[in-house]
């Protein structure tokens, strides 16, 4: 009908027809230069597929309208004298004249369209095909980017175990490769990590963490083992893949060996297995002075706070408080346990922690002392680490201490503590005077009484220290033991008129100190710490004008307890007075020091002694062989071995691999602290010993390795290898005829 | 022979002569065969002349020649333009030469009289030429770089290696570093000015063996800038058999039995503990008991270490002996002080000794007070210094013929091993006991006379030995010859022209004990040391006033030309002369 416009609408067709095919062969190009490239048919049709769509949302053939046509036709046709676009418009809207000229050029384009062909660029796409392909065939069979490939192909399985043949003249068969490589390391539960997978092969993990190993090879291996630091553990087979799972528990090394079908045995590197400590928990306590004085009348209370870090989790933090009360013999000491305020929750890696305490509520009175530390322990199995502070000291102080002791400075305190001391007994004597208006005549008299026995208790304590019986005998010490019998006895003599006012215990054992049947043996305490004095002529305690003093203090003594059992206290305060000064200057120039440790020489048989024979004493002999520990020896030869072959004075023979190997072991054993440090020159070792690196450049970083790790050599005398002949004997002859 | 004349082939004159009168000889028989043709006496007379001037032409004539005043200027690497320049200018018609030590330069010195050497001047091995012509020579400056060095090449395992030198005009703040083979430092220093500078550096070697140290100097970056090879030969060190003498066990002598002991020394200890009663011990070797000190006995020591008491209480007999012992066989003792020897006559103790009250004393590097006894060695003669603490010595051995006597002022240094200085301790005794211990007698000595050796340039050095039949041989087995000094029979010296750089070895033929390493440098190794060297040896060689030779005598080769022209006419005639007469 319209037969213009559809051979307009064929036009348009076909022109977008040739857009297509544009679009087509340009996207085929590319696809093969890729597909030479990268010589895959995926990787090839992808790019064709990827390529093709762009073309086309850039060239849009679709969009192509019949109005382009028309104006194209108009331009490129003269037949169609500029007027195809009447061909567009409907008949019926047209003029006469715009009819008559539609349907002319409507012929004219009927023989026109038919060998006109739509503008296009289908030679230029053509070539660029053959370009593209011809380019990339070129490039596939030149090899040019196999360099590159390797190299992107190195850097993608690199991380993959890589095998060396153990020899080297088996280079031509196929050595089978690790196709996948799952290297999990499972951290011990405490540390709440998550299992890893890793893919680098030399391994830094938590000890006691467990690493498992699976393999997979491309080709059929057999007997595959893992060799760890000299052991060697097979792998198990798992269908296809090998696995093996070690506990991690110190560092070290390990390399993979297997055989291929052939028999021959492949090796891989070595790879360092790290074994990153688990710290102990860090504690820190802020703002307390490590020694705190509290005075009585003060709010005795500690502000403790503590910070505590751990590399994984805190599993319990409290405080250890010891309280100390009295001193000396009868120090009393009492643990407990103080939990911090806030609870704490296990696996938390930072704690910040308080606690407040209290010294009254422990019970704590004037002179006791407070050592408290905390202690802090993290999660570890099988053994949890503990981490504990330093010891902080808290004291209440007594101002009221007077400590009676003969000691001075020593090291050594003497004297017991349970009686008075004669300042006590001024103190209690003038608190007497003082009370005698308010008290009966009875209770002065029993506290006259009670304080004379203690100035007695007191003289024999010091006499006990002078070992001076003697001066007891010259002394009327029938008092003395009556009153100790007849108070044992307890009998209701009438007699004994100080009975009612010597309360109960008026004799040596007062207060039931010390058990009754023991009281002989016991009246010297320090028995068993001196020699025997019971000879005042041995006694060696005092010198001399100490001695003297203390006689003399003891007989003063006696005059004050005599006029307090006479119930004249104020008389007696003048004698107390002059026994306290006494005391106090022996005090200051008595020194007793810490005893010696007796040695019992064998006994001497006194009938050969001083008889000068020797006869049965013979010639002691005795011979050792001392095994020279050479730690470094091989390593020291196969330094210098090395030197050899990187002078290329010889050539590598067999028996080097034995040094080689004895070096490795024992570089091995240096480098268990650190793996990282020596991994290089420890996998240079074995390369050289399996023959897969016996290249100059190897022996050269080994022997530097090698160089870097030895000790420092022992200076050790020896002989001095020295040629002499004639002439210089004779010179140095001469020499010592001229001096 | 004619005055004036000579000839360049006179080895051969003889066998020459002799050849051409045999010559001759056939002919004239020949001649004489066909004398009936006539010519006879024409024919002998041309054939004489012929074989005559073949004969000359074999032997090259030269003639002595008179040259008058020909100067010369020898131009060697490093030579200053200016110095060239003025020399030119101020003597015209100079000849100039340019040096190259691979190339002979016989031919241009020959017409020389007088020759000015610039630069750094001839190698030593070309001196020789110079020894008839008058040389001035103008050294050059002293080249920058290392230009004196000095370093243990041959240690011990556990000795220090010094590496003392002068650098002039290093780079301000660029380092020197000893460095082992592979470059790993051991030492260093910093340059702070740009003079010449002294250095000392030192390492301690971990390994036996022949290794090619380094000395380089790096940039303050730490690049390195020139690096150059410091040969050392490492030996370990051979362990002694040591008797050790007391009147009562002591710390000291426990102590340092223990350390001797430890390192593999075989030691007898022999402890008195009453008369005639002792307490032997046994370290390392089978039982001995020591009772008599034979000189069997004695022999067998290479170390005796007694305290005073006991050896200046031996009766003479017994001190004899040790002393025989200590001069002919080099035994070591080591007295053990006690107030005892200080207090001796020098004659009887072998030391003199001056009483300086000085109770404590410190040894080089360390900041540690050793106590010592308050006594000094007098200095004398044949006592020599081994330890010096605050400037003094502190232990010293006296030389007696071939043995050492040893002791020291130091009092219980065992404290050190209590202490914890068992560096210290060690560093002193190995120092003692390496000076005074028996030497280990070596066959042969072996010294390199050539410091720096390269590759195709002379290598002397000189051999020791008692041996007289022997033959050196180098690595392919190639005997080199030696020449025997003739005043003392036992020196003998060679020299070999290295072929390649590294370590050489050369060793007597049969004996594979008493091997000789040497180092061959590459020749850009030590550039300013070995131009240094050789500006000193030239200035010493050339040192003499040069004495102005106005004329030289020279031989010079007549030219062949004339004989070759009687040679062919005589020749012709004689090959004409038979044909002429059958014609006739």
């Amino acid at each position: 009908m319209d037969s213009g416009k559809q051979h307009l609408m064929k036009f348009n067709r076909r022109w977008q027809m040739f857009a297509y095919v544009e679009a087509m062969l340009y996207a085929i190009g590319f696809g093969l230069f890729t597909y030479f490239l990268a010589s895959s048919l995926l990787i090839g049709s992808l790019a064709f597929a990827v390529s093709l769509l762009l073309l086309l949302l850039i060239k849009h053939p679709w969009s192509q309208n019949l109005k382009a046509t028309s104006s194209y036709i108009d331009a490129h046709v003269a037949e169609a004298s500029f007027s195809t676009g009447l061909l567009l418009q409907p008949e019926e809207n047209l003029s006469s004249l715009a009819r008559l000229q539609r349907y002319k050029v409507s012929n004219e384009l009927k023989e026109r369209l038919g060998t006109t062909t739509p503008p296009n660029k289908l030679r230029q796409a053509t070539l660029v095909l053959f370009a593209l392909s011809i380019l990339g065939f070129a490039v596939s069979k030149l090899e040019l980017f196999n360099r590159v490939n390797a190299g992107l192909d190195f850097n993608s399985n690199s991380e993959h175990i890589q095998f060396v043949a153990t020899d080297s003249v088996s280079n031509e068969t196929i050595t089978p490769k690790i196709i996948e490589q799952v290297i999990t390391v499972s951290y011990p539960s405490y540390t709440r990590e998550r299992t890893k997978t890793i893919t680098e092969s030399n391994i830094k993990a938590v000890i006691n963490s467990r690493i498992s190993w699976v393999l997979k090879f491309d080709n059929s291996v057999s007997s595959v083992s893992m060799d760890r630091m000299g052991e060697t553990i097979p792998l198990q087979q798992v269908d296809n893949s090998y696995k093996i799972s070690q506990s991690l528990i110190e560092s070290g090394f390990y390399s993979f060996k297997f055989r291929n079908e052939a028999g021959l045995e492949f090796t891989s590197n070595l790879f360092s297995l790290e074994a990153i400590p688990d710290n102990p928990p860090e504690l820190e306590i802020t703002g307390l002075e490590q020694y705190t004085y509290f005075d009585f009348s003060e709010t005795k209370k500690i502000q403790l706070q503590s910070t505590i870090t751990d590399d994984y989790g805190i599993d319990e933090a409290y405080i250890i408080a010891t309280v100390s009360k009295g001193s000396g013999e009868s120090v009393k000491f009492r643990e407990e346990k103080l939990y911090f305020n806030e609870t704490i929750q296990k696996g938390q890696s930072s704690l910040i922690v308080t606690k407040n305490i209290n010294l009254d509520a422990l019970k704590m009175k004037v002179g006791d002392e407070l050592y408290f530390y905390i202690e802090a322990f993290d999660e570890k199995e099988p053994k949890r680490n503990v981490t504990r502070s330093e010891t902080y000291f808290a004291v209440i102080k007594d101002t009221v201490t007077d400590e009676f002791a003969v000691e001075g400075t020593l090291g050594v305190d003497q004297m017991p503590d349970y009686f008075r001391s004669q300042r006590q007994l001024i103190i209690d004597t003038e608190k007497l005077i003082k009370d005698k208006p308010s008290i009966t005549v009875k209770d002065f008299k029993f506290r006259s009484n009670e304080l004379g026995f203690d100035q007695k208790a007191l003289r024999l304590k010091y006499g006990q220290f002078m070992g001076d019986e003697s001066e007891m005998e010259e002394a009327p010490i029938g008092i003395e033991t009556d009153e100790a019998s007849e108070d044992h006895y307890h009998t209701e003599d009438q007699e004994n008129i100080l009975k009612e006012y010597s309360h109960d215990h008026d004799g040596d054992n007062e207060h039931n100190l010390v058990a009754a049947q023991e009281a002989d043996e016991a009246e010297d305490p320090l028995h068993d710490y001196l020699h025997n004095h019971d000879d005042p002529e041995e006694s060696t305690l005092f010198e001399e004008s100490l001695k003297t003093k203390l006689r003399k203090a003891l007989s003063i003594m006696w005059d004050a307890e005599l006029y307090l059992r006479l119930y004249e206290p104020e008389k007696s305060l003048p004698f107390q007075y002059d026994a306290l000064k006494l005391i106090q200057e022996i005090k200051n120039s008595a020194r007793i020091y810490v005893h010696r440790i007796g040695f019992d020489p064998p006994p001497i048989k006194e009938e050969s002694r001083l008889t000068g024979s020797i006869k049965d004493i013979d010639n002691f002999r005795k011979t050792q062989d001392l095994d020279v520990v050479h730690p470094f020896k091989s390593m020291e030869i196969a330094i210098s071995r090395l030197e050899v072959l990187i002078q290329q004075q010889d050539v590598f023979k067999e028996n080097d691999k034995i040094i080689f190997t004895a070096a490795g072991n024992e570089l091995g054993r240096l480098a268990i602290e650190i793996p990282g440090k020596y991994l290089r020159i420890l996998q240079g070792l074995k390369n050289i010993e399996n023959n897969t690196e016996r290249t100059i450049d190897n022996y050269k970083i080994v022997q530097k390795g090698l160089w870097s790790a030895l000790p420092k050599a022992k200076e050790i005398p020896g002989a001095r290898k020295v040629y002499t002949d004639e002439i210089n004997s004779l010179f140095l002859k001469q020499l010592e005829t001229y001096d | 022979m004619i005055e004036g004349f000579s000839f360049v082939n006179k080895d051969i004159l003889i066998p020459v002569f002799i050849g051409g009168l045999v010559l001759f000889g056939s002919y004239f028989y020949k001649e004489w065969v066909t004398r009936k043709q006539g010519n006879f006496s024409i024919n002998i007379i041309v054939a004489l002349l012929t074989i005559a001037a073949l004969v000359i032409l074999v032997l090259e004539p030269t003639r002595e020649v008179e040259i008058n005043d020909h100067q010369g200027i020898l131009l060697s690497e490093g030579f200053n333009v200016q110095q060239r320049d003025s020399l030119l200018s101020l003597n015209k018609g100079l000849k100039v030469l340019k040096y190259n030590p691979k190339k002979s330069i016989r031919n241009q010195l020959d017409s020389l009289t007088t020759v000015y050497v610039l630069g750094e001047g001839i190698k030593p091995f070309d001196f020789s030429r110079f020894n008839n012509i008058a040389v001035e020579y103008f050294p050059a400056n002293i080249p920058l770089g290392i230009t004196q060095l000095t370093y243990t090449k041959k240690i011990s395992l556990g000795e220090k290696v010094e590496v003392i030198g002068s650098y002039n005009q290093p780079v301000n703040g660029s380092f020197l570093v000893f460095e082992d083979s592979r470059g790993n430092g051991l030492d260093s220093i910093q340059f702070v000015e740009s003079s010449f500078t002294d250095f000392t550096l030192s390492g301690s070697p971990k390994a036996s063996g022949n290794y090619v140290y380094q000395l380089s100097e790096k940039d303050s970056a730490g690049v390195v800038i020139n690096s150059n090879p410091l040969p050392i030969e490492i030996k370990q060190k051979q362990p002694l058999r040591v008797l050790i003498l007391n009147n009562f066990p002591t710390f000291e002598t426990k102590y340092l039995k223990n350390f001797l002991s430890e390192e593999g020394h075989e030691v007898v200890v022999r402890s008195q503990l009453t008369k005639g009663k002792f307490k032997f011990e046994y370290f390392n070797t089978t039982s001995l008991p020591v009772y008599q000190f034979t000189d069997e006995i004695l022999k067998q020591f290479d170390l005796v270490i007694v305290d005073a008491d006991t050896y200046f209480s031996f009766g003479s007999t017994i001190k004899n002996r040790f002393e025989k012992n200590i001069r002919e066989n080099g035994l070591g003792v080591f007295i053990q002080p006690s107030d005892f020897i200080f207090n001796r006559s020098a004659s009887w103790s072998y030391f003199r000794f001056n009483r300086d009250d000085i109770k404590e004393v410190q040894i080089l590097n360390s900041t540690i007070a050793l106590e010592k006894y308050p006594y000094e060695f007098d200095e004398e003669f044949l006592v020599s210094p081994i330890i010096v603490g605050d400037g003094k010595a502190i232990a010293a051995y006296k030389q007696m013929a071939l043995g050492r006597v040893a002791t020291t002022t130091l009092l219980g240094s065992y404290q050190m091993l209590l202490n914890g200085s068992d560096q210290i301790y060690k560093s002193i005794w190995t120092n003692i006991l390496d000076e005074i211990a028996k030497p280990k007698i070596v066959p042969i000595e072996w010294k390199a006379e050539t410091q720096i050796p390269k590759v195709d340039e002379p290598f002397d050095f000189s051999l020791y030995t008692n041996q007289q039949e022997f033959a050196v041989i180098d690595e392919d087995s190639v005997r080199t010859p030696m020449l025997q000094k003739l005043m003392v029979s036992t020196h003998f010296t060679g020299t070999i022209y290295p072929k390649k750089t590294g370590w050489q070895h050369l060793s007597i033929d049969g004996d594979s004990t008493s091997q000789f390493s040497f180092f061959v440098y590459d020749s850009v190794d030590w550039k300013a040391l070995s131009s240094t060297q050789n500006i000193v040896l030239n200035k010493k060689k050339f040192k003499t006033d040069v004495n102005k030779n106005k004329t030289v005598i020279s031989n010079r080769p007549v030219s062949p030309l004339l004989f070759y022209i009687l040679f062919l006419l005589g020749v012709g005639w004689l090959w004409l002369s038979p044909k002429v007469s059958i014609e006739r």
